[in-house]
């Protein structure tokens, strides 16, 4: 077999693609022609993936913050399994940390942003 | 006489869900002769229409501005001193749907505002990678997340003020190796932080 430079990620499934580049920008919806006050600040997301054929695409897509704090949430749980391939006892404390203490933790983060948001805005104010 | 008939609280509940899911939630079907003949069919025709377009002119305005409480208590004692307003009644009624839909209907216009693709799920997997074409051997994990991202389209029926809702699903899958799982967690810190900035301002 003749000595290859391929790197170790083989990206040639049709199913996969890889991750160029991640770009983002915090933005807060303010005002709309069907809602005067909509004030919500959102995440907005710009990737540039490549396919099996090395062709890169871009996907623009936005998140209200729970879904960002979702995903803030997850890829750390990920990232922990990705070096730990079998079920240890960190595992479980690390769960219990990341199911429990966190969540809990953003619902009084949430409170505190929906908070912030809700207190009067006398541009907005009847 | 029907104007009594328009004070019941009952009725004027469903009529308050009803236009809900009409104006804001793009429920098909809901048409004035439906609402009328489920919820006031004592009512003539032409007394229930303007009744019917009040309600909903009173709906959306609150909606639009999305009253707090405060705000709303205003509005509506505002509206029940007005000529051709609303009962006292009727304002308690509205004042108790808003209190317990409000979340709901917000949620709905910040879709509607919406235009780009949404995330709507993400699932990922870590696998182990042993063989390639071009490598005998090797033992890398890879990382593969899933995103489903969800496009509104709207478009309008002859019943003016609807909207009908759909949604249509697009799966990205993306692969990842250690480094640029470390590099997407580094981002989403920056991201963190400029939400924890932005929470914190004062404006």
């Amino acid at each position: 077999m003749e000595a290859s430079s391929e790197p170790p990620l083989d990206a040639k499934s049709e199913v996969t693609n890889q991750l160029v580049d991640f770009q983002w920008k915090l933005g807060m919806a303010v005002s709309s022609d069907t809602c005067r006050s909509l004030k919500y600040p959102y995440v907005a997301v710009m990737l540039k993936v490549a396919d099996h054929s090395g062709q890169v695409k871009t996907k623009c897509f936005e998140m209200t913050i729970p879904q960002f704090q979702v995903c803030d949430l997850t890829l750390p749980i990920l990232a922990h399994f990705f070096c730990n391939r079998r079920i240890k006892r960190q595992d479980i404390y690390f769960a219990f940390k990341y199911f429990i203490l966190i969540p809990l933790g953003l619902m009084f983060k949430n409170v505190k942003l929906n908070e912030s948001l809700n207190s009067a805005d006398p541009e907005f104010s009847n | 006489m029907a104007a009594g008939e328009l004070e019941g609280s009952k009725p004027l509940n469903g009529l308050l869900n009803a236009l809900a899911q009409d104006t804001f939630h793009g429920h098909p079907g809901i048409t004035e002769e439906l609402l009328r003949s489920q919820l006031y069919p004592e009512v003539p025709p032409e007394e229930f229409r303007p009744f019917l377009a009040k309600m909903r002119g009173i709906l959306k305005s609150i909606a639009s501005a999305d009253m707090d409480f405060n705000q709303l208590e205003a509005f509506l004692t505002a509206q029940t001193k007005k000529q051709g307003g609303i009962t006292s009644d009727q304002a308690a009624v509205i004042s108790k749907f808003w209190k317990s839909h409000k979340t709901k209907i917000r949620e709905s216009l910040m879709n509607q505002s919406r235009w780009n693709s949404g995330l709507r799920g993400l699932s990922w997997r870590v696998d182990g990678k042993s063989q390639s074409r071009h490598s005998a051997q090797i033992h890398t994990p890879v990382a593969i997340i899933e995103l489903e991202l969800g496009k509104y389209g709207q478009c309008d029926l002859p019943f003016s003020s609807s909207v009908v809702v759909f949604q249509k699903s697009e799966f990205l899958c993306l692969e990842f190796d250690e480094v640029k799982v470390n590099q997407i967690l580094k981002t989403l810190s920056e991201v963190e932080e400029s939400i924890s900035t932005l929470i914190s301002q004062p404006n």
